[in-house]
Order: structure tokens, then C-alpha cells, then sequence
């Protein structure tokens, strides 16, 4: 044995290590990477940060375009105006309070026509665009996933009922379904949410979870239609591996860098669909915020009297900057966890 | 005494939405504890099908029946789940063809090999590994140890198949189904990887049956031969006697399609003419009669069945058995008593 090929044992990195290394390498993958990691951890920590309320209004004052300079903070005058908020984010809230008493930042990107500060409400509405994302990679993961793999391992009947399950799904239009639903809901709304605590933003949850893991299921089945013939497959269940085993260890693992992906490649479809329904006033209900109401307001803001630009593009450029990232970091992810090593 | 493994009349028919195909029809044969048996045939001749018939990993769709499939005296036709989990595995096992494939890319050699204990025994890691690491050195390859930790594709194709070989004989198998191992790896490795078989054979009297398509590696390797056309046997024979007196017009024809360097290389090699017939002909009539030069009229009216034949003037090496009317069409033999 030589010194040479001992280091080249050592110096043998897992393939999840080696597509973590091909991701940073891929330059515009790795920013937007950290870009999306810093964009969800300030949306998360959103009420601890310095910021002015989201809805605390200025009716008498003009709306205020974004003025340099962007460092400046001002003290006194925080009005801890929120809506409803969770136990945990009131006691953030509180947090924040004690760390910075009135300190907030000044208006860097102006205000909207009610005086509310627009950087707080992007980064406020920021929160609803996790949400549904995070939902939505839940709903995919969990329930697409195993669907998919067990309906593709199984075969046979169970594979074809699971999928007809699937197809029927699918071919329910599913934007009308969730307009349909949420305008017959409506005329129920106390009852709902007097019985069931059901209110119309969580029935919006629910149906965007109900839908979106339809096209994993089938991205997945695919995939594992094509790893059930491996001869690894054949040899676990030769070494008397049952299905489970086979499942948890040799066919999971397997597609879960496709899974990957094709997550961060459908990731903006769902926050586009909740900003278009939001839009439509379908979606989130003032006083809550989210980027598709920013962007009704925005669309508003425009009128004969003055362009108040601030409010169209603000909003606009973070959900824009935002679905860039995922479809750069989805582009990378495929090509680190193309197994083939991808371009060099 | 009774044989390692028997098969009679064993059927493979698959269910397809354009009816059923037979794949595998009236297929057999005794295999002796440390006895190595070839099974030859061209591609699609439903080899390897008939031996995923007989571990039991032929997809819902295949219906697979049987006269008798004893292994070390259970009935593998009666055996469910557990038994014949506890079965396989440890006691009969195989090595697959493409060692590309047959190793799960995200896990390492060492995880891969210890599957088996870990489903089986209930080994404790370090055991297991030490198991593993002896079972790598075992097969030759150097440094068992550090080889543990490294993934399949840090390996080239002849240290996956040795991997692959480690891995089916781990529990010490009784029985080792050869699924052409060496097709996918260039010739010298393909030396190396039968001297293996050859020496771990000997060392621990597994029984092999050994599946290929290319007859040198039968003759070097093989005590018995089985041919196969068309999902049925139509010649079994010593290898001794296969390759001095082939009875079959097909093991003819393949043994004349074999390149020889002592030949006439100026001539192109002869082929069997035609095609592998489809399966539905194959019903009423000999498959091979399409292609066959000596074809008679009861060729295309009736199957041939499996007779015996000794040669004349010696006594019986074995019993060479061939499944044509013209068999007796060989130079120096006659039907057995």
C-alpha cells in the first residue's frame, strides 16, 4: 500500500458531501443560497428586528419616497401596532421592546399612502410567503413523497388506484376550486369559525397543502418505477429485506436529490399563487400582510394625481429577487446532485 | 442422497395486456452440493428469468409454476415471507451482472455488505465490520479495512464485482446463482474473477449455477452444461462430453460460431441463421425448427422431449440428454436403454 493511495481512502467525501462541495463551487448558486438562507431568517426573526410597525398608520402625512440615507435610525415614536400575533411573536415583540426600546429605522424605503413603512411590511409580509412555502415543501414531502415511492414500489393495482387517486386530483382545476371554495366559505365565515376555528386564511392553507404534492407523487413514482429494477434493489431483497427496509434505505435516499430540486423548481409557483390570490382578495386579509397585497397597493398607488413608484418596485424586486434565487438554486442543486458530475 | 437444489418443470409465464408469454416453459435440473453448472443460451432465452424464478424475485406480473423446486430439502413452492426470508439470503444467493447497478451508489461498500447481517443476525456493528472486512479480503482486494468506508463509484467495474461477490457469499451461501458476472468486465478481469469463484468454491463447497452466454467460460469453469432455446432445455450434458459430442443442432451451431485460434481465421465465423423465434410457435412445435438445418416434417408438428442418449461403445459419462428428433443424426450415438 502506498502513501498516495492512502490519502486518496481518506480523502473519499460521501456523495451528499461532494454535491454540497459541486454547489459551492457553482457561484450564483452558492449566493443564492445564502441569499434565501438570509431572506428566511430575517423574515423568521422579523418581529425582534428594529423595524417600524406594519400597520401603525400616518394618515395626515404624504406617502414618503425612499430617501438616503438607508443607515439612519430615529428614536421615539414605535407604536407597537400589530394584528393578531402569536404568543411567540407577542413575546418577540416584547423582546424587542427591551433590546430597543423606541429605536427603529428611519423610513428607507418610504411609506405607502397610509403612512405605514414599506420596509416593514415587505419584511412582515415575507413571513406569509415562508409560510406557504415551508406548507407547501411539507405537504410535498411528506405526503407526495410517500405516496409516490409506495405507489411505485408496490405496483400492480395499488400503484394504478394511487395514481387514478392522483390523475383525479389533477384534473380538478385547481385555481377555481380554491376561488370556489374560499367564495362559498365566505358565506359561513362565523359559523366556521365559531365551530371549527376555521378561518379563511387557514382554509387557504389547507387547499394549497391538499393540491401541491400531487406532482411530486408523480415525480417520485417515476423515478422509483426506474430504481425498482436495480440490481441493488433485487440483491437487499435477496439478502431478505423487506419492503420497509428497501424503502427507507435504498429507495429514499436515492431520489431525494431529484426530490430536492424539483422542490426548489416549484417552490415559486406556490408563493406566485398566493400573491395572485391574495391579489384577487382571496388570499391574506388586511390588516395582515403579504407580498401579493403589497402588490395590489402598489398597483393602486398608481393614478393621474402621482406615481408613487416606491410602492410597485420595492415589493416587486423582493418577490422577484426571491423566485430568482430558488430557480438559480434549483438549477445548481441539479447539477451538484446529478450523480454523471454535471458540467465541470 | 438428494440434490442441493431441484428443479422440475419449472413455467414462467408472464401476464401482459396483449396475453400471456411463456418466458420459461418445462425447466430443470439437480445441482450437488460444490457441483458448478453452466446454463447457456443466447440472449432472452430466459436464463436469468428462470433463476429470479427460483429465488423468488420475479415482479407480480410473472406466474411462475413448478413440478418441484426443492433447495436443502424445503419446498420453495411452500415457503412465505419469513421462511424463505430466513432462506435466502444466507443460503442461497447471487451475484448480478452489472456491477454498475448492482451496488447502491449512496452507501458505502461497508454499509452495502452488512446489509445482509443487519437483517438477518443480529450482529453488532463491529462484528459486522470485521465480517465485512474479512469477506473483502477474502476476495482480493487490498487494504479490507479502509475499502469499508469508500463509495461504489470510487471503484473500478472488476473491485464492484469482486464487492458484489463478497457481498453474496458473506453468510456463506450453500448455493450461488452467477448471474453472468463477468459479461460487463474485460477479460482479464474476467480471469481474475472466475479464478475466484473457482478457489472460494473450493474453499467452501458452494454449489454454483453459473449463467453466461459465452461457452469458453463454461468450459473452464463447468462440470455440467445446460443449454438453452427459447425458454426450454434442449441439451444437458457433462462439459466433456457437450463440447466433444454436442446432440442439439442449436449447441451445434454455437459451438461452431465459437472463434478458435487454431481455426481458419480467413473465413468469417458461421451464425446460426435467423432469429430466436417468439414464444407462441414454440408451443406446438420444436422453437428451434425455423433455424435448424437438419429440420424434418415431425419437427414443426410435435415438441421434441428430453431423451437420453449414451455413446456407442462407451459407458455413460454422465447423462447427456437432448431435446431433438435428429439427435441421433450424430455420428456414433444412440438412444440410451
Amino acid at each position: 500500500m502506498t502513501g498516495g493511495d492512502d490519502r486518496w481512502l481518506q480523502a473519499s467525501p460521501g456523495p451528499w458531501r461532494r454535491a454540497w462541495e459541486d454547489l459551492r463551487a457553482n457561484r450564483p448558486a452558492f449566493v443564492a443560497f445564502w441569499f434565501l438562507a438570509v431572506v428566511a431568517a430575517l423574515s423568521l426573526v422579523a418581529p425582534l428586528l428594529p423595524l417600524p410597525s406594519p400597520i401603525a398608520l400616518k394618515l395626515a402625512d404624504e406617502p414618503l419616497a425612499p430617501t438616503a440615507p438607508w443607515n439612519a435610525f430615529t428614536t421615539g415614536g414605535f407604536r407597537p401596532e400589530y394584528w393578531d400575533l402569536s404568543a411567540l411573536d407577542r413575546a418577540l415583540v416584547a423582546l424587542r421592546q427591551s433590546i430597543f426600546g423606541d429605536l427603529q429605522t428611519a423610513h428607507w424605503l418610504g411609506t405607502d399612502q397610509k403612512g405605514r413603512d414599506l420596509l416593514a411590511r415587505i419584511v412582515w409580509g415575507s413571513r406569509t410567503s415562508l409560510a406557504v412555502g415551508l406548507l407547501a415543501t411539507l405537504a410535498s414531502l411528506v405526503v407526495g413523497v410517500t405516496w409516490g415511492a409506495v405507489a411505485g414500489l408496490a405496483g400492480g393495482r395499488v400503484d394504478r388506484v394511487m395514481m387514478r387517486i392522483v390523475d383525479a386530483l389533477y384534473s380538478l382545476p385547481f385555481i377555481f376550486v380554491v376561488i370556489f371554495l374560499i367564495t362559498v366559505m365566505d358565506g359561513w365565515r362565523e359559523e366556521l369559525q365559531g365551530t371549527l376555528g376555521l378561518s379563511r386564511e387557514s382554509l387557504f392553507y389547507v387547499t394549497i397543502g391538499l393540491f401541491f404534492w400531487l406532482t411530486m407523487a408523480r415525480v417520485v413514482r417515476g423515478q422509483v418505477l426506474q430504481l425498482r429494477h436495480a440490481e441493488f434493489i433485487s440483491a437487499a431483497r435477496l439478502a431478505g429485506a423487506r419492503w420497509p427496509w428497501i424503502l427507507r434505505v435504498h429507495v429514499l435516499p436515492n431520489v431525494l436529490g431529484i426530490v430536492v430540486v424539483y422542490l426548489t423548481l416549484s417552490i415559486p409557483s406556490v408563493l406566485l399563487f398566493e400573491s395572485f390570490l391574495s391579489f384577487l382578495g382571496l388570499g391574506i386579509e388586511p390588516p395582515k400582510v403579504s407580498w401579493g397585497l403589497l402588490a395590489v397597493e402598489g398597483a393602486d398607488a398608481i393614478s393621474p394625481l402621482g406615481l408613487d413608484w416606491w410602492l410597485v418596485v420595492a415589493p416587486a424586486v423582493a418577490m422577484g429577487s426571491v423566485l430568482l434565487a430558488l430557480n438559480v438554486l434549483g438549477d445548481g442543486l441539479r447539477d451538484a446532485l446529478d450523480p454523471k458530475g454535471g458540467p465541470a | 442422497m438428494s440434490s442441493l437444489l431441484e428443479v422440475d418443470g419449472l413455467a414462467v409465464t408472464f401476464r401482459t395486456r396483449r396475453g400471456e408469454t411463456r418466458a420459461v416453459d418445462d425447466f430443470g435440473y439437480m445441482l450437488d452440493a460444490g457441483e458448478t453448472l453452466g446454463i447457456v443460451g443466447e440472449s432472452g432465452s430466459g436464463k436469468s428469468v428462470a433463476h429470479l424464478a427460483i429465488l423468488g424475485l420475479l415482479p407480480a406480473s410473472a406466474h411462475v409454476t413448478a413440478r418441484r423446486l426443492m433447495f436443502d430439502g424445503h419446498d420453495l413452492t411452500r415457503l412465505r415471507g419469513g421462511e424463505s426470508r430466513r432462506l435466502r439470503g444466507p443460503q442461497m444467493s447471487m451475484v448480478f451482472q452489472d456491477p454498475m447497478s448492482s451496488l447502491n451508489p449512496l452507501l458505502t461498500i461497508g454499509r452495502q455488505l452488512t446489509e445482509v447481517l443487519e437483517v438477518h443476525e443480529n450482529a453488532t456493528r463491529r462484528d459486522a465490520r470485521r465480517r465485512a472486512a474479512a469477506a473483502l479480503g477474502e476476495v482480493g482486494i487490498s487494504d479490507p479495512e479502509a475499502r469499508l468506508d469508500v463509495y461504489p463509484h470510487e471503484m473500478s467495474g472488476g473491485m464492484r464485482q469482486r464487492v458484489g461477490i463478497a457481498m453474496a457469499l458473506l453468510c456463506r451461501p450453500k448455493l450461488l446463482i452467477a448471474d453472468e458476472p463477468t459479461t460487463a468486465l474485460d477479460v482479464t478481469i474476467q480471469a481474475q474473477v472466475l479464478d475466484l469463484l473457482r478457489v472460494l468454491q473450493h474453499e467452501h463447497g458452494t454449489a454454483i449455477a453459473f449463467i453466461t452466454h459465452s461457452l469458453g467460460v463454461v468450459a473452464g469453469l463447468c462440470e455440467r452444461v445446460l443449454v438453452l432455446y427459447a425458454g426450454r432445455v434442449v441439451e444437458s450434458a457433462s462439459v466433456d462430453a457437450l463440447f466433444a459430442r454436442p446432440l442439439h443442432p442449436y449447441t451445434r451451431g454455437l459451438l461452431a460460431s465459437v472463434p478458435r485460434l487454431d481455426g481458419d481465421t480467413s473465413r468469417p465465423l458461421p451464425a446460426i441463421a435467423g432469429h430466436p423465434t417468439s414464444r407462441a410457435e414454440a408451443w406446438t412445435a420444436c422453437a428451434f425448427a425455423a433455424r435448424c438445418p437438419l429440420v424434418e416434417d415431425r419437427c414443426r408438428r410435435s415438441v421434441p422431449q428430453r431423451d437420453e442418449y449414451v455413446e456407442i461403445g462407451r459407458e455413460g459419462d454422465g447423462r447427456h440428454r437432448t431435446a431433438c428428433f435428429r439427435a441421433d443424426s450424430a455420428p456414433c450415438m444412440e438412444p440410451a436403454p
